[in-house]
This record gives C-alpha cells, structure tokens and sequence, in this order.
C-alpha cells in the first residue's frame, strides 16, 4: 500500500538522485531524465551516441547514486549468450548455476550491435521477459532491473544492427549529444584535475526504488490523454486517416502499440521528476520523441531525401488535435 | 474541501453553462426567425419565446462528457489536467495523490463562472445583440408585408366605419411616418393613383394602408361605392315627396355604414328630418361623391399605373374632371361643401369661409386677421418656422403642413403627409396637373425638407 508519505519521500530521494548525478555528469540532462523515466517505468534505454560522450560514465553514476548493482557487458562479436546470462557449472555435489552480468539491477550493454543477433536477442530476452533460462532452470532478474544499452550509429562496419523487433523492447531511446564548449570545458576540467571524477555516494536503495516505482504506477491518466496517446501512435502509421502528408511519404511502418504505453509512462516518470501529481499533455508531448523515435521505420525515401525519423514524429505529433 | 463537492460544483458550472448555451441558441434563433418574418412582412407568435427556457432547460440536463468536460474546464479555472486526474482517482479509490491533487485544486481558487465565459458564449452573445438590433431595424421587403400596427385600420374599414374621432386619430400616426421625404420610385411597386384617389373620395384611405392586396382593396372600393349607389337610388326614388318614416328607419342602417365621416354624419342627420328638402340634400351629398369617383376613375384610366411621382398626367384629363364637377354637380352645402369646392376647381388658397373649416390649411383665415390673429401657441408648444420669401413673413396664413392635415393651432404639430396622401390631395383639391409638382415642392420647403 503507497502512501502520501512514500510519495513525498520517493520524490525528495530522486531530487536529490539528480543533483548527484548532475555533480558527475556534465550536460546531457536529458539522457539523464529518460534514463530515470526508463528506471521508473521498469523499462530499458537505448542510449545512441559517438563514442567519448560519457554515456558509460552516465550509466555508472547513475547505478551508483541509486545504491544498485551494476555490471558493464562489453558486446563484441564472439561474445556468446552464456557470457551474458550465466552458465551451469559443474562442482564437486553436481551442476551449480554461476550467473552472468545480466543478473544486475543496471546493465550497460556497452556497444549493444557489435555482438551476434544470437547473443542479442539471449539479452533482450531476458529484458523482456525479467528471467533468464539456462538449460531447464528459469532464474528471476533483480528487482529493479534496467538495462542501458549503448550504440554507434557510426563505424557500422563488422555491426549487427539490431531488428526492429528488438528495438522495439527499449522503452525509450535518447540520443547522446555533443556537448556545447562550455561543458566541454568543464568536462576536462573535472577530469584532469585532482584525482578526477569520483561517482556519487548512493542516495536511494533497491527498495526505494522499487517504492518509487510504484509511487509513478498510481499517476491518474484522464481517459482523453489516453485517446491522445494511441492517436499520436496512428498518425505515424502512413495508412493511417490521420496521417499528415509527410509520415505517409517517408513512413515504411509506424510505431507499435508499445509506443502508446511507452508514451504513457514516460509521461508519469516526468510529472512525477517534476513534482507534479497528475499527467498533463506537456508530459505525454515530451515523451513523444523518446518513445516513438526507434519505433519509426523510414523509407528509402526519407533515408535518399535526409529525412530524420525524429522529423517524422513531430509531424505526427502536430496532426493531431490536442485534447 | 472533499474531492467530490469539487467536481460536484464542476458538474453545476458545466450544466449552468450549457444551460446558457443553449438559452443563446434558442434566442438567436427566435430572433433570426423574428428578423425574417419581419423582413416578410410577418410576425411570430409570442409564444415562439417560451422555446428559449425550454432549451435552456434542455441544454441544462443534456448528458455531459465528462471526460473531456473536466479537462476543459480544468484548464479554464487554471488547475490544468488536475480536475481530470482526481476524477481518475476517486474512482480508483485510495490514491496517495488524492491530497496533494485536492489541496492544489483548492489552492488555485477556481472560479465556476469563469466556465460561463468563453468564445462560444461571447460569439453567442454578440450574435444575439447582433440579430436583435437587425430584428429592430428590419424593414418589410415588399409593400404587401406593410407594419403590424397598420392593419388595424383595413379591419375596420371592411365592417363598421369607426366614429370619426377614432378615424381622425388612426390617420395621424400615418401621416407622420414619412416625414417629407419621398421614397424612391422602386420602392413603391404597382402604385396605383386611381385607386388611392377613389380611397380618399370613398373615404377608405386607410384600406390602402392596412396590408390589404390589390385585390381586396378594389372589392373593398367597390363594396363601399356599391353602397353608396344602393343608397342614392332608394334615396332618389323616394325624394319627390320626401321620406316616409320607414323608408327613413330603413336607409339609417346602411347610412350608418358610409365610410367617408362627413358624408356618414350629414346623412344621418338629414335621414333624421322629415320632408323634401332633406331629402334632396342628402341625394346631392351621395351624388357628389360619387361623381368625384366617377371622375377619378376617368382620370385613372387615362393615366398609366406606375410609381409616385411618374410623368405628369395629361392637362386634358384633369382639367375636365375639374370642370366638370363644377357644371354637373355643382355644390352641396354643409360639412361635404369645402371639399367639394376644391373638387369644383375653386381655389383653396383663396380663403373665406370654406377653408376656415379645414384648421391649420392655408387660407385659414381672412388676410385681414393680420399675422398672428387666429394662432395663439399654447404653453409648451412650439411655433412654427417663419417663413420669409419674396412675399415677405407669412406665418400667419402658411404654416408647415397640407391643408386638410392637422395643425399646431389644432392642436397637433406641424405635419407632414405621406406620399401617396399628398398625391390624394393634390388630386382632390383639384390642382392642376402643370401646378402640382410645383405644388408638391412648395409644400415640402415649407414642411422642412428640401
């Protein structure tokens, strides 16, 4: 049973959560925000961005001032799923099950395309479904449990693009961005003075977590809001009535009724982050780009005439009527 | 506050509102229709009104979207999508966020009227304001769609003639209404002089007036001329020796429905009186009119029918109607003696006795009663301009107005006629026609509009 009084804390404790981290990382509040909405809404983050942009750091700061495990996966082209999910081993009384790093309440999949499809899909699985199957035994995943999964979206060479299918189970996307130059100056400041960065002190638990979770999973969502969400999900589809002229000519496939949901929850993490008691239209337009950007499948049209999937949602978003 | 007295008085702002809505629909719409019938020449019953509450009424309990209705007027108190999501929440049961959503609810104030105020109402609002003022401006588009208060008159005209003070005050209003300014030819269609003359001579002026068609002015002139006809043959036929006493108690009755005044009244008291003379005078009284209509229905069909103010009639037609009163019928004494003089071609401007029984016409007095000799303004009561021309200051004999018309000594204001009644007495006074133009312009400089 939540009460009043969990709100109220749950909200100072992720107050305080993004004051540390913004201590650690500079910039990229926003990765920052979707990442927390991801954590609040039990889901997962696909994180894009050149390499050098701290997205790592991110991850871990994060994980630390949350007071959770953490465990860092490395995808390479020979990494094999039983490196991700764990392995039975043999011992001196039988089989005993030795789990991988995804049996961690935040995983960093670090460059998440270069593995196999066959080792991605054994992590996606498992962010799906919450539970690892190694041979006939079923292992649950931590409670909470994220996974931040990173990608280059350059160096495509010797990659393994991840299917639409799998794309599709990170709740949200965030694009890492260059930092402007006066972050960037702060950014080799902090790094090469003194002992240079040091990661948060823990402000939150897994418990806490879990308390906030459900503190955001009782955010009231009026029934038009609703109507507004799965409206924004039609309009990028192009065969859809209320389709502008621009999804029609650039879209291949709009987004999956998971963007509605993601659309929905991102909303509730940011009213919640920003002190608010209800959802508003302005939440459900910030989770527009978040949730619905990586669900979009362009054309080749739009890829020949350089038009982004993130141009595409927009012009969904502005068909439809506000509620 | 608890959360549900606050969507209650939501629920009671919103029923309020489309209450109100629908009130404004239905008064629009009342006054479109309004506007449009006046606009015909028609006029709706007052019941039509009573739809304005029972819209309002209806609009007050149509269903509500509740939804979408809190999220609007959320945002219309300034609480945003707060009213919605505690909406949400009462029906979830126990909340955390209940407090917190009802104590910021309270705390932004909401104002309920503030939901009473909004584009659709304010278009409302400015629409009905809009439609009342063109619904009391609007004007009927064609003559047969003549003002309510002028078909009094055509009713009473078709039964008993009204006594003949009552007449005198149902004709005032009509002569103010066009205050000397004459319409434009297009919009007097199918004028008809004749008629109009033969109305003024029958006495049945007002049917021209009274929304009545052509057709049931002519069958009303001819019913009235019928009459009269039926009454100078039994008179007539009975004059040799003078009238009975039945024959008397028989005419009295059709006497009685004579709708010309002067003539109904000179009849009855002449019906009253034994003997020949009596007799004869009142045969004379009826064939005077009729001769003056047998005339103007010469006139009428030597002139063409159009609009006032046409081309002039042909010299010839008039003067003979002028001339010819004077041989054929020569004159009738008593109340019927100074219209019937102006009839004959005498000359109204003349003075004498004649025009002192017409008050306030020109040629009121002798010229010898000076300047100010019969007109004494009563207290309050303006003079009329002076007017100073070549022949000097005239006050005293002209004063703004048609002869025959009230007057400021009569205790009326100065007047003015309308244009069909100032071509009626151009006509009856028997002015000819080269004069009456000239006439006519005369008479409006005098009358304040040039």
């Amino acid at each position: 049973m939540i009460t009043e009084r969990d709100l109220i804390e749950a909200r100072e404790a992720f107050r305080l959560l993004r004051e540390r981290i913004a201590g650690v990382i500079v910039g990229q509040e926003e990765a920052v925000e979707i990442a927390l909405w991801a954590l609040l809404a039990r889901g997962h983050v696909l994180l894009e961005g050149v390499p050098g942009l701290g997205k790592t750091l991110l991850v871990r700061a994060l994980a630390r001032a949350l007071g959770l495990s953490f465990s860092r996966i490395q995808f390479t082209p020979d990494l094999m799923p039983a490196d991700i999910l764990g392995t039975n081993v043999f011992s001196g009384d039988g089989f005993r099950f030795l789990p991988g790093p995804v049996f961690a309440h935040v995983v960093l999949a670090d460059e998440v395309n270069r593995a196999t499809p066959k080792t991605q899909s054994a992590l996606l699985e498992a962010m799906q479904e919450g539970q690892a199957t190694i041979g006939t035994e079923t292992h649950p995943l931590p409670n909470p449990f994220t996974v931040l999964a990173t990608q280059n979206p350059i160096e495509m060479e010797g990659t393994y693009p991840l299917p639409e299918a799998q794309v599709d189970r990170f709740l949200f996307k965030a694009e890492v961005g260059f930092p402007n130059e006066g972050e960037l100056v702060e950014i080799v400041r902090r790094n090469t003075e003194g002992a240079g960065i040091r990661l948060p002190e823990p402000v939150l638990s897994a418990d806490a977590v879990r308390r906030a979770q459900a503190v955001v999973a009782e955010y009231p969502v009026p029934r038009p809001l609703l109507e507004y969400a799965a409206a924004l999900v039609l309009a990028t589809h192009p065969e859809s009535p209320t389709a502008p002229e621009a999804v029609r000519r650039y879209v291949q496939y709009g987004a999956s009724p998971r963007g509605s949901l993601a659309l929905i929850l991102g909303a509730k993490g940011r009213a919640f982050l920003a002190g608010q008691h209800h959802v508003g239209v302005e939440d459900i337009q910030a989770a527009l780009r978040p949730a619905l950007v990586h669900r979009i499948i362009p054309n080749f049209r739009a890829d020949a005439d350089g038009v982004a999937a993130g141009q595409l949602v927009d012009e969904a978003a502005r068909a439809v009527r506000r509620p | 506050m608890d959360e549900r007295a606050i969507l209650r008085r939501v629920r009671r702002w919103a029923r309020a509102r489309n209450g109100l809505r629908a009130g404004l629909a239905a008064v629009a719409l009342v006054l479109g229709a309004t506007l449009i019938g006046r606009l015909l020449g028609r006029s709706l019953p007052p019941a039509v009104w009573f739809a304005v509450p029972a819209l309002a009424v209806v609009g007050w309990g149509w269903p509500l979207s509740w939804d979408r209705l809190l999220l609007r007027a959320g945002r219309k108190l300034g609480v945003g999508e707060r009213l919605a999501a505690l909406d949400v929440v009462i029906a979830r049961g126990a909340s955390p966020l209940m407090g917190p959503l009802c104590a910021e609810i309270v705390a932004a104030r909401p104002r309920g009227w503030r939901l009473l105020v909004g584009p659709v109402e304010c278009g409302a609002s400015a629409l009905v304001v809009a439609l009342a003022v063109a619904a009391g401006f609007a004007s009927p588009l064609s003559s047969s769609g003549s003002p309510p208060q002028a078909a009094a008159p055509a009713a009473e005209v078709v039964g008993t003639a009204p006594p003949p003070d009552e007449a005198a005050d149902e004709a005032a209003p009509l002569a103010m209404e066009s205050p000397g300014t004459y319409p434009a030819q297009a919009e007097i269609p199918e004028y008809s002089p004749y008629q109009d003359l033969l109305a003024s001579i029958l006495g049945l002026a007002d049917a021209l007036t009274g929304g009545l068609s052509g057709d049931e002015v002519a069958a009303r002139l001819a019913q009235e001329e019928g009459l009269l006809r039926q009454l100078a043959e039994r008179i007539a036929a009975a004059a040799p020796g003078g009238l009975s006493p039945s024959e008397r108690s028989e005419l009295a009755p059709p006497a009685r429905q004579v709708a010309r005044p002067d003539l109904r009244e000179r009849l009855i008291e002449l019906l009253d009186q034994e003997g020949e003379a009596p007799a004869r005078e009142a045969e004379e009284a009826v064939a005077a009119v009729l001769s003056a209509a047998d005339r103007a229905r010469a006139d009428g069909e030597h002139e063409p029918t159009g609009a006032l103010g046409g081309a002039p009639v042909a010299g010839a037609g008039s003067g003979t109607t002028a001339e010819g009163s004077a041989e054929g019928e020569g004159t009738v004494e008593g109340p019927l003696a100074p219209r019937d003089a102006e009839l004959d071609g005498s000359d109204p401007f003349a003075g004498g006795e004649e025009g002192a029984d017409f008050p306030g016409t020109v040629g009121g007095g002798p010229v010898e009663s000076g300047p100010t000799g019969d007109w004494t303004p009563t207290p309050g009561e303006e003079e009329p301009n002076v007017v100073v021309g070549g022949e000097g200051e005239m006050r005293a004999y002209i004063v703004p107005g048609i002869p025959g018309e009230p007057s400021p000594s009569a205790g009326g204001a100065p007047t003015t006629l309308a244009p069909q009644e100032v071509e009626v007495v151009l006509r009856t006074r028997g002015i000819p026609p080269e004069l009456r133009s000239l006439v006519r312009r005369y008479f409006e400089l005098i009358g304040g509009n040039p």
